[in-house]
This record gives C-alpha cells, sequence and structure tokens, in this order.
C-alpha cells in the first residue's frame, strides 16, 4: 500500500486515524511528518484581546504601523514612497513563503521575513533593533488582519524540496530551454534582465504596477538567494504577484536545472552584492580606444561597479529609482580618456510627453578644477561656490544617443556648455534590458574655465548619475552615486625598475664577496 | 655547556617574538584597553623603532664576550662556506638565491606607486552656531499653558493635567513617527539605525542614532540646528561636501522638526543629552 504522506498532512483531522496505517506501512519520514502535523497547532489565530494578541500589538504599533497602517492594510504614512508597496495583511496574501501554491504561510515564514527582511525593498531586517521573542510575538497579531487565518483550520503544507541537482554544462542547458519553453522570458527577460515584453504591464492583486525580478541581482531578491530559497519561489509561486506557481509543470530535476541555469545569470557565484571599490582605475593604453561598447576590446578591461540610489536630498526627489548600480571602467592613451558605462533599464525610453515619458540617459560628473586639498564640489551637482561638470549621453535622436557637456553649480542650476565647447564624444545601444555607452573627451581642452583639464597620477572625485525615461525620471529625479575617485594611472617610472635591479646586484655582490673571503680563510 | 639552539637561533627567535607583540599582541591589547571594535595598529616609525632597539639589545649582548660572538657567527659562516652534505646544501642554495631576491623586492615595494586613495579626518560634532544653542524641545515637557490649550481643544475638559501632559505627548510622538518614516527612513532607516534603503549609496554614511556617539551625546537643541540646516549648514573641517543630509527648512516646519526629533530619539531607544544648567 503506497501512502502519500503530503496527502494525509492535508487533513489534520484524519492524522489519528492515518497514524497506525503510516506505522504499519513502515514510512519513518511519513511517521516524522505526522508527528510534527500533531504537535503544531492548526494556523488559526488565537482570539483576539488575548494577552498574546495584546503583546504584539504593541510592538506593531510602535514599529510597523507607519508602513503598514494601524489597520494591516498597508497604506501607513510612508506607504507612497515605497515601491514595492508594504503589505496589506487584510489579504492573507504573503510572497515569501515554504508553503505549497495557494496556502497561507507558515508561522515561521512570517518570523523569517521579519527577521531578515526583503532584501531591494523597505522591509528592513528586524534582526538586531528587535529580540527574537518580540519578533515571534508579532506573528500571531499580523495573522489577525487577515480572516482566512481564523477560518483555515489545518496547518499550511510545506513544499518538499526534493534531492538539488549539480550545476554543470548539460544541467544548465536544460534550465536555458525550460526558461524559454516555460516562457519566464515574457517577464523577466531574455537575458534575466526584467525587460521582457509583459513587464510593463504587469500589475500586483492590488493593481499596482509591480516589476518582475532582475534576475541577474540576486542579492535583491525578496526571499533571499539561497538554492531552496529559488526552489520555493518557483514551486509556490509569489503570492499577490503574477509570479505563478511552477508546481504542476516542474517536477524535482526541471526545478533544479532552472535554478541552475538562473544561477549561470549571476555576476558571482555567491549572489551577493559585489563590493565596492573606491577608486575607479584607467590603464594607459598605446593603441586607438574603440568607441563602440561592444568592442571586445572592453571586455578585456576592469570593471568598477558603483552603488546607485534614489535622489532623496533635495525636492522633486526620486525614492523608487530604476537605477541601482553602475558597472565603469576606463582607460586613457595620450590623447583622451574614455569611460566605458554599463547600467540596467528595463526599457528603452524616448521622450513621450502624451505617455510622461522622459528620455534615458546618463552622466559621469568631475570637478571642474582638480581639488588640491579636501574640499571639492557639493557630491550632488556642485555648489555655488565650486562648479562640476557632466558629461551626459541620453537616448536622444540619433542612433548612437546625444552627448552634452554640462556644467553645475548646484541641482538647480545646470547650464549646457556652448555647441563650440561640446568635446565629448559617445556611442550608446540597449539591448536585453541593459545599456552600455562609451563616452570619450581629450585629456585638456581649451575651455579651462568649464572644462576639468585631466592629469594622470592624481585622485580626481568622480560621480554617476543615471536617469530611466519610463519611470518618470528627469531633472532633479534620478538616481545618484557619492563622490568615488578616478585615477588615471602614470606610467611607471623607470626608476621603479631601476632600484630593485640594483638591490639585487648589492645582496649578490655582498653575498658573492662574504663566502670568497670565507673559503681563502679557510 | 652546549645549548640546544645555538646563539645565533635564539637572536632569530627573539627579534620574531618582538615583531609578533608589535603586530599582533599591542593592537589588540589596545583595542581591548579603549574599546575600539578593531585592533589599532602601532604606527610604523614605532613599530622600526621598536624592532631597532630589540635589535640594538641583541647585539650588545652577542658582542659582550668573545665567545658569545663566536657562537653567533659560526652558524652564519658555515652557511656560507657551503659544503653541507645532500638537502642542506640544496636550501642552502636556494636561500642564497632568495636573499638578494628579497633585497630586491623590498626595493620594488618601497618605490613602485601605491594606490591609496587620500583620506582626511572629519569633525561629526563642529560647535554649534550661537543661535540655535539654547532651544529647548517644546513637546518633549509641554508647559502647563500648552497642556491646558491642548485640553481646551481636544474637549477634554476635567481631565488632571499630568494625564493631558502624557496624551498631549503621545500624540506629537504619534505625528513625529510618521513624519521620521516618510522623510528620514530613507536614509536613517526605520529603526533609525542608519540602514535606509538610500545609505549604501552614500560614502559618508547616514548617522546610526543607536549608536551612543551620535545624537545621544548632543542635546536635542544640536540635533535641531543639524535638522534645519542640513549637510551644507556644516562648517569646512566637517565635510559638507560629502553629506547627503538634506537641508530641511526648505520644507518642514521648526514644529514638525521639533516632533521628529522627540520620535527620532525614541525610534532610537536613546536620550538626549541634558541641556547645562545655565547660571
Ligand atoms: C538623503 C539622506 C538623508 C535623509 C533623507 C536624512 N538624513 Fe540625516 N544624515 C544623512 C547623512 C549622510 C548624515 C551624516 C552626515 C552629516 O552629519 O551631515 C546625516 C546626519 C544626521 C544627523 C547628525 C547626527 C550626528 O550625530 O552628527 C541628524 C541629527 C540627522 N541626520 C537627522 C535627520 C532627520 C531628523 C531626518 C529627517 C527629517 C534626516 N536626517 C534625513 C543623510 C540623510
Amino acid at each position: 500500500m503506497a501512502i502519500n504522506p503530503l496527502k494525509i498532512e492535508m487533513a489534520p483531522g484524519r492524522i489519528s486515524a492515518g497514524l497506525p496505517i503510516l506505522v504499519l506501512s513502515g514510512t519513518v519520514l511519513a511517521l516524522s511528518f505526522s508527528i510534527t502535523m500533531a504537535e503544531e497547532p492548526a494556523a488559526q489565530a488565537p482570539a483576539a484581546g488575548s494577552p498574546e494578541i495584546e503583546a504584539g500589538k504593541k510592538i506593531y504599533q510602535k514599529w510597523c504601523i507607519n508602513c503598514h497602517g494601524e489597520e494591516g492594510d498597508g497604506a501607513g504614512p510612508a506607504a507612497d514612497f515605497l515601491r514595492p508597496r508594504p503589505r496589506d495583511f487584510r489579504t492573507g496574501l504573503f510572497k515569501i513563503r515554504s508553503t505549497v501554491n495557494g496556502q497561507l504561510p507558515s508561522d515561521q515564514d512570517l518570523f523569517n521575513v521579519i527577521t531578515k527582511g526583503m532584501p531591494g525593498t523597505g522591509m528592513p531586517r528586524w534582526e538586531h533593533a528587535l529580540k527574537e521573542p518580540d519578533r515571534r510575538q508579532l506573528v500571531p497579531y499580523i495573522k489577525t488582519f487577515s480572516r482566512r487565518f481564523a477560518r483555515t483550520k489545518d496547518a499550511p503544507k510545506p513544499v518538499v524540496i526534493g534531492k538539488q541537482i549539480a550545476s554543470g554544462a548539460d544541467s544548465i542547458a536544460k534550465g536555458k530551454q525550460l526558461f524559454h519553453d516555460m516562457e519566464c522570458f515574457k517577464c523577466h527577460g531574455d537575458e534575466g534582465r526584467a525587460d521582457g515584453p509583459s513587464a510593463p504591464e504587469l500589475t500586483d492583486d492590488w493593481n499596482y504596477p509591480i516589476r518582475p525580478a532582475n534576475l541577474t541581482k540576486p542579492w535583491n531578491f525578496r526571499g533571499g538567494h539561497a538554492p531552496n530559497d529559488l526552489y520555493l519561489r518557483l514551486q509556490s509561486g509569489i503570492s499577490g504577484t503574477p509570479m505563478p506557481s511552477f508546481a504542476d509543470s516542474l517536477d524535482n530535476d526541471k526545478t533544479w536545472h532552472l535554478i541552475n541555469y538562473i544561477m549561470s545569470l549571476w555576476p558571482d557565484p555567491s549572489g551577493d552584492v559585489p563590493s565596492l571599490k573606491v577608486v575607479l582605475r584607467a590603464r594607459r593604453v598605446e593603441s586607438e580606444i574603440p568607441a563602440k561598447p561592444g568592442d571586445p576590446f572592453w571586455l578585456a578591461q576592469e570593471a568598477f561597479d558603483f552603488p546607485l540610489v534614489g535622489q532623496v536630498i533635495k525636492e522633486p526627489r526620486m525614492f523608487t529609482p530604476t537605477g541601482n548600480q553602475i558597472e565603469v571602467k576606463a582607460v586613457y592613451n595620450d590623447r583622451e580618456v574614455a569611460f566605458h558605462l554599463t547600467w540596467d533599464d528595463p526599457t528603452n525610453s524616448r521622450p513621450d510627453s502624451s505617455k510622461g515619458i522622459f528620455e534615458d540617459a546618463v552622466a559621469v560628473q568631475l570637478p571642474v578644477q582638480i581639488p588640491t586639498g579636501t574640499k571639492r564640489p557639493f557630491f550632488l551637482m556642485g555648489d555655488p561656490e565650486l562648479a562640476v561638470q557632466l558629461l551626459r549621453w541620453s537616448v536622444g535622436e540619433s542612433a548612437d544617443g546625444t552627448v552634452t557637456e554640462m556644467n553645475g553649480n548646484g541641482i538647480a542650476r545646470l547650464v549646457a556648455q556652448p555647441s563650440t565647447s561640446q568635446e565629448t564624444r559617445g556611442v550608446g545601444e540597449f539591448k536585453n534590458g541593459r545599456y552600455r555607452v562609451v563616452l570619450k573627451r581629450p585629456l585638456r581642452t581649451g575651455n579651462t574655465a568649464q572644462d576639468i583639464q585631466l592629469e594622470p597620477g592624481k585622485f580626481i572625485p568622480i560621480a554617476f548619475f543615471a536617469w530611466d525615461g519610463s519611470n518618470g525620471e528627469t531633472g532633479a529625479k534620478m538616481a545618484i552615486s557619492h563622490w568615488y575617485y578616478f585615477l588615471m594611472e602614470p606610467p611607471l617610472a623607470k626608476t621603479v625598475f631601476i632600484y630593485p635591479v640594483i638591490g639585487v646586484a648589492v645582496a649578490a655582490g655582498l653575498q658573492w664577496w662574504m663566502i670568497r673571503r670565507l673559503r681563502q680563510r679557510s | 655547556m652546549k645549548r640546544r639552539i645555538s646563539l645565533f637561533g635564539y637572536a632569530v627567535i627573539t627579534l620574531v617574538i618582538v615583531y609578533t607583540i608589535v603586530k599582533l599582541v599591542i593592537p589588540r591589547v589596545s583595542m581591548w584597553i579603549v574599546h575600539w571594535p578593531y585592533p589599532l595598529g602601532v604606527p610604523t616609525t614605532l613599530a622600526v623603532i621598536y624592532m631597532l632597539l630589540a635589535m640594538i639589545g641583541l647585539a650588545i649582548y652577542i658582542t659582550m664576550s668573545e665567545k658569545n660572538m663566536e657562537e653567533f657567527l659560526t652558524p652564519i659562516r658555515n652557511f656560507l662556506r657551503g659544503g653541507q652534505p645532500g638537502m642542506k646544501g640544496q636550501a642552502r642554495l636556494i636561500a642564497l638565491v632568495l636573499i638578494p631576491g628579497l633585497a630586491g623586492w623590498i626595493a620594488y615595494d618601497r618605490v613602485a606607486p601605491k594606490i591609496q586613495s587620500p583620506t582626511g579626518i572629519r569633525i561629526q560634532h563642529p560647535t554649534i552656531p550661537g543661535q540655535y544653542e539654547k532651544l529647548i524641545n517644546p513637546y518633549r515637557d509641554p508647559k502647563e499653558d500648552t497642556v491646558k490649550v491642548f485640553i481646551e481643544k481636544e474637549g477634554l475638559g476635567a481631565m488632571k493635567i499630568e494625564e493631558a501632559r502624557a496624551l498631549l505627548v503621545q500624540k506629537t510622538m504619534a505625528e513625529g513617527r510618521g513624519l521620521y518614516q516618510r522623510n528620514c527612513r530613507p536614509c536613517h532607516g526605520s529603526k533609525a539605525d542608519g540602514n535606509g534603503p538610500m545609505a549604501l549609496g552614500f560614502r559618508l554614511r547616514p548617522a546610526n542614532f543607536r549608536d551612543p556617539g551620535t545624537i545621544p551625546t548632543v542635546v536635542e537643541a544640536y540635533v535641531f540646528w543639524r535638522v534645519k540646516e542640513g549637510g551644507r549648514g556644516l562648517p569646512r573641517e566637517s565635510t559638507s561636501w560629502d553629506s547627503a543630509m538634506p537641508r530641511w527648512k526648505d520644507e518642514l516646519t521648526d514644529d514638525q522638526i521639533w516632533k521628529i526629533i522627540l520620535a527620532e530619539y525614541n525610534t532610537a531607544d536613546v536620550e538626549p543629552r541634558k541641556p547645562e544648567k545655565l547660571e
């Protein structure tokens, strides 16, 4: 007699009847399931007004209401500044679950989300700010907002994670095929950058626009990026969002193939956020620098990643920018410097005032004067005293895009340079949810009042900005970085090699002389 | 009497021990003494002096007697002279190549350009401008008149002053918390721990209000100044050009700022410093 332990778990009422049968069949696994089942109370909420609920309520009112609202409706005073919006607890729909499709989350699921937060969203990690008992106390209270919990007598059924299949070329290829067959690309895009054809129209169950995950940035996955986390998301779906459960179409093997494919899209197998570097180094090359961003030359250059965040310092603010990171490569030769910029943006936006769409753009910011001390212009587009220069590329009219040199003495005081002083050239391209742009500028120019005169060996402040026109980003509404340093590595001086050679010669000579003397003496 | 380890061996061991103390032990001990989260490295010049002292001490001991000198030099002479059989002979050859190599490497390390971005010092808490110095938060301990107005406005009638005062503080606190979450949370975080969603973008990190070195060490008037004038109000020695802290006087009223400050301390679970009594 074959007994499926999962089937039995569905109905706790049948457990006492099922137990002897299970024991008879000797399925140890099934037994352990039924025992945990029997011990765990049903997923129903304790009665309102009980001390347990009141304790949770107190914590909730102190820490949670400003986003999730007093009524748990996800409409607290800060809610409008968040995307995705805070969860509306009244529906009982929870994104991050370890339970099968359509079921409520387990208490542990809710506890885990409170503890670890949801990366890439406004939901912080409460692990350090709230003690564990307090975090546990919140769970029953949160459950009171939805009647689904009270109505459901059965404990939710967990997804069973099957044997993991190790990654390899074969598994990844199968996963890639599945990615296509299951039409994952329709939302997540051909290369996983959230740029699929359906992506712009997606809405959640509350009719708010929602974006598919950018699969190449696992550090922002809401429910974590461990292989098991991905398994649960694929098998149980993400409730309240268009991300469905694939439990019916993906068996264990296929699920793992798909996970292995997704993980192959990551910049680093750990899936952790790229480590932050402070200095953007430009190597000196003797050749001509290729103007096309797709040129293989650029693949060989060292990449530096810089985080971007919303401009929330001055009105109008941008709380939910598209850009969260920009990759920069830089080289120079005897005449010019070139920046190769790469960033993700799901749409190639051209201005369309009827739809409220602005043009996509990117900018490199440098001070007009290389600072001699610590003092430099304000990092957000300069200040009245010290000006910055922007090398700005935008989608523009032509195929390669438009480049404008600008000067800033503050975010509201940004002026394009006269056409006679526009010396920066740029070529950009958009493909599969990603922009790549090369900007080239002479090291020295005639306009010393407005243009920075670049010098190798100097640490020059540098910052980056990006605008996603489909996300309402224009002017001060944008993604920004802080100041970093740009360093054009000076060619190595000859003395760098002469001194070590002298050092070796002197040491070897001394050794030889001592050996000779000792041998002569004996 | 013959020692198991030669004097040369002792000299080497002594130097290794001194080096370990300078590089590992002192940094850890000083970290423990001054309550610092990271080991405090010994400055290079000081480390060189310690090592030199150790070497001078050894040199004095070795040159004190003819016998010591002889014992010290013998292994060196034997090594240089050569003629050791088998493995030992090979090890000698390798050492003879490595020593000049090391000399070359040290020379290279000295002259090769190093990438080390400029660092500067930043004064986190410069002096508060005079006009802000004496301000106090009207909402922390509302005056009797304010409470009376509140009773009137809310129609609380016979409620005791103390009770009404607590209610008023509670109400302002709730307002302040809302304002804090809207305006300050993106950088300073829901928990006031300096870890808001935008925080990682700023190399001069938004202040962590739970850290005893930030708002708990200053009076509320100081915080009021900082919130009102923002990063731009900072003097040069506080690197105003790097501060993302907005100038809130453009967007918030004084009243709102005081309410936020009340909530900011509460959210961070810390207390402001008490103003000194004025004579
Ligand atoms: C754009 C990000 C940002 C926002 C929004 C922001 N701050 Fe700040 N804040 C900072 C940064 C960065 C610092 C550290 C640099 C400095 O001291 O200026 C800081 C410092 C401070 C300090 C100084 C703490 C100390 O001990 O030196 C106070 C007080 C403060 N913020 C309060 C607030 C309040 C209140 C709000 C909301 C009304 C707010 N901040 C909003 C970025 C921000």
